[in-house]
């Protein structure tokens, strides 16, 4: 059958246009909006980047569901901050194999450049990560006695921390391995959240939550600054490779 | 619009070249399908892009088909080996010819413009079902057709 096939593309094999590219230099024809673009980057974020990121909030709302654990604030929090920053790297991972691989060839093609793209690769999976966090605080409202906003406080600082680790590593480390240092770094956070639940849970207390909000804004500010870094030294890169091309 | 334009002009084009047999008329055709497309873009946006460009394209043809013949000038010379790979092509475009419209058509839009299953049942407006075995169908008939012409082993 694939003979066949053959045989009947080559019969219809019409000799290439010469008017073609003039035709369609002339061709008035509507250019695609930065909305479609940004709709459009969606389906290039791989697939298995929502199915984890889904999976992972799917498996600490079972967790929370069948511990059973209504009341215990302090288990909740360990459960759900430390697997948050998997979540963080899921995303990362993504945004480093999008940076890594230059994808020069998306720019020479696209009437945005690389740093808009990246920007709008961020944006989106930020937006997804956000929806993913509110269905999880909607998840856990109710089996505590904190308020939503003081849980998210706890379980997003582990979260931020992750993000905010592997930014900087994105930002001045220049190698291909970046994403495996990353996956060291949501290791380390989530651990280490793990013994300070356990062994300092003074630090959860009324007293400190001040504290808390501090870090968790300092985070907010240390991620804006290392994502308008990010995109600035995407244009650098740019420059770079127009130069050594 | 989701649509790469110049993929799918040579696939216009190609679609054009089958329903008139005239390279050259092909390609003004080609180029009407593309500016009526664009002169309105309310549809675009909303509706089913590609079926709606081969649409445009199958009626150009059908309504050019109407109109008093023009005979083509002959273009250049060839050579024997470009000759023999003429021969067959012409043979295998007969063998379509041979094939009911409908078939010929599905064949033209699956095999040769290599458009997904779910792309020529919005044009043909068929079911998968039915797109698959009328190209079945066709596409044993031409077998038999090309294994008659010594063209298939």
């Amino acid at each position: 059958m694939n003979r066949i096939k053959k045989v009947l593309k080559k019969a219809y094999d019409i000799p290439l246009s010469k008017e073609k590219e003039a035709f369609l230099q002339r061709l008035n024809f509507p250019k695609s909006s930065y909305k479609d673009f940004f709709i459009y980057q969606i389906s290039y974020i791989q697939k298995r980047v929502w199915i984890l990121s889904t999976a992972l909030i799917g498996l600490i709302l079972m967790l929370l569901h069948f511990e059973n654990i209504t009341g215990d604030a302090l288990k909740i929090i360990w459960i759900t901050s430390s697997v948050l920053p998997f979540i963080a790297l899921v995303a990362i991972t993504e945004i480093s194999r999008s940076m890594s691989h230059n994808m020069a060839e998306i720019e020479m093609s696209c009437r945005y450049n690389l740093a808009d793209l990246m920007l709008a690769r961020i944006s989106i999976l930020a937006a997804f990560n956000f929806i993913l966090s509110n269905i999880l605080i909607l998840g856990i409202q109710g089996k505590t006695a904190y308020s939503p906003i003081r849980i998210s406080l706890y379980i997003f600082v582990p979260f931020l921390l992750t993000c905010l680790a592997s930014l900087i590593v994105l930002n001045y480390i220049k190698i291909k391995e970046t994403t495996y240092i990353c996956g060291g770094i949501s290791c380390f956070i989530s651990g280490i959240n793990a013994l300070i639940i356990g062994s300092n849970q003074i630090a959860y207390t009324d007293k400190f939550v001040g504290f808390w909000v501090i870090i968790f804004i300092a985070l907010m500010v240390g991620i804006i600054v290392e994502i308008i870094d990010f995109i600035r030294k995407l244009e650098e890169l740019h420059w770079n490779l127009q130069l050594t091309a | 619009m989701s649509l790469d334009i110049k993929d799918q002009y040579d696939k216009i084009h190609k679609y054009c070249y089958f329903k008139t047999k005239n390279c050259q008329l092909a390609e003004d055709l080609t180029q009407e399908t593309f500016l009526k497309y664009f002169s309105q873009t309310s549809y675009i946006d909303r509706g089913k892009p590609l079926a709606y460009l081969y649409t445009i394209a199958k009626n150009l043809c059908i309504d050019t088909l109407k109109k008093p013949k023009i005979e083509a000038l002959g273009e250049d010379t060839t050579t024997t080996d470009e000759l023999t790979s003429i021969e067959i092509s012409f043979v295998v475009r007969q063998a379509m010819d041979t094939l009911p419209k409908d078939l010929a058509e599905i064949v033209m839009l699956r095999v040769i413009n290599e458009l997904s299953m779910a792309e020529v049942c919005s044009i043909t407006q068929l079911s998968r079902f039915v797109v698959y075995r009328k190209l079945k169908a066709a596409l044993k008939q031409l077998k038999l057709i090309l294994r008659e012409e010594d063209l298939l082993e």
